[in-house]
């Protein structure tokens, strides 16, 4: 008898989690954040390298006023995309007369490093997981949006993300995922992209040739935009 | 002064660096009237000084430059008037944001076939030529800025205006 009960608990808690994840998954017809308020959170994923160019390039259009304060996810040890940053916000400030930005940056640990053997990479992985964990949990200021471009780690931050989802079933509103491939895939996506591709509420693609490939392949999931080149 | 930069970046392409020091390079530019050549040839083998005094010897009108890595490599682009370059995806978005000439050598001995489609597209619109090791002074020869199509400015109003959109700002 305790057997079966416990078996059917199970079973019940195992179907509501899987309704949950349906319900949570990325859905165009969904009613978004409304301008309730004048500045909204933002979170913003530099993967290193030519991603963080891209997505400073992306970031700097931004309207600063609205979007803040932003939260910056840099891997451990990548002191350069840090440098960029810091150097685009204050560009940026200066453009602004000065109005003191408001952003912090957040140092995630990798979930793998170069040459980092297989066997060791759920460790890593979990580490890296948890502490995007901390570092996203809003109980108040909701973000509005967080927005990423690749490589690895991000794919964490997108978990954390899914996982406040799924258990945070009394919050009204979720951060919007915003996924933008990079200007260099012309014709197939990259491996973050074929991650993230179900679960991104916008993903955005820079090339035609992507796009039209991408829409012969979907099955729902969230939208895709293309406008040509962005960066 | 004509300024010709070649990068490879943080890889190696050691045939690269090879072909730019070749004779036939060389007097490929030497003839379209460039007098300075800088070439960066990150993790390739190049040549020791020595055969470097020897080979710039042999050219009275074009100075040669070659070192391995510098912390940002904009200042040499922003003063080029000719980029040479690896594939890579970021440098290509560098050069032609700067809106200068550019010359790509896809490495055939990297697996990453992305960034030879990222090349083909870009030769394809006109926006760069495309070469190998072994056409590379005949491409440099044939070089003629007016068939380049300029690369278009970048619009920073599109991504503002996707998010803005995408979050309910805008009607």
């Amino acid at each position: 008898m305790l057997y079966l009960g416990v078996l059917g608990s199970s079973v019940a808690l195992l179907l509501l989690l899987l309704f949950r994840l349906y319900s949570i998954l990325p859905n165009p017809r969904r009613t978004r954040k409304n301008a309730s308020s004048s500045t909204y959170r933002v979170m913003i994923f530099l993967g290193s390298g030519g991603h963080t160019t891209e997505m400073l390039s992306l970031v700097s259009s931004l309207d600063f006023d609205m979007y803040q304060p932003r939260s910056y996810f840099i891997s451990d040890g990548d002191t350069l995309s840090a440098e960029k940053l810091r150097a685009m916000e204050a560009k940026v400030a200066q453009v602004r007369q000065g109005r003191k930005p408001a952003y912090e940056i957040v140092f995630i640990p990798r979930a793998r490093r170069v040459l980092q053997p297989l066997s060791t990479t759920p460790f890593t992985a979990l580490k890296s997981f948890l502490h995007c964990l901390r570092h996203t949990f809003h109980t108040a200021d909701e973000p509005a949006f967080i927005l990423m471009n690749g490589p690895g780690t991000c794919v964490m931050l997108c978990a954390a993300i899914y996982a406040q989802k799924l258990v945070c079933f009394w919050r009204q509103h979720t951060p919007e995922l915003v996924y933008v491939e990079s200007f260099a895939r012309v014709t197939s996506l990259s491996l973050s992209g074929k991650l993230l591709w179900p679960f991104a509420d916008t993903f955005v693609v820079q090339w035609k040739e992507l796009a039209d490939r991408l829409e012969r392949r979907r099955w729902g999931g969230g939208v895709l935009v293309y406008r040509g080149w962005l960066v | 002064m004509r300024r010709v930069f070649v990068t490879v970046g943080s890889t190696q392409f050691d045939a690269l660096v090879q072909a730019v020091l070749s004779p036939d390079v060389l007097h490929a530019l030497s003839s379209k009237g460039f007098t300075r050549l800088v070439l960066q040839s990150g993790n390739s083998a190049s040549m020791n000084s020595e055969q470097l005094a020897l080979l710039e010897a042999s050219y009275s009108n074009l100075a040669i430059d070659v070192w391995k890595f510098k912390a940002s490599l904009e200042e040499e682009v922003k003063e080029a008037d000719l980029v040479v370059s690896h594939a890579g995806s970021g440098t290509i978005l560098e050069v032609l944001r700067m809106g200068k000439l550019l010359i790509v050598v896809p490495n055939p001995t990297l697996l990453d076939n992305h960034q030879q489609e990222l090349a083909d597209a870009l030769v394809e619109r006109g926006h760069l030529r495309a070469a190998s090791v072994q056409s590379l002074a005949s491409v440099i020869a044939g070089m003629d800025a007016s068939s380049i199509v300029p690369f278009p400015e970048v619009n920073s109003s599109r991504f503002r205006g996707l998010i803005d959109e995408r979050l309910g700002f805008t009607a």
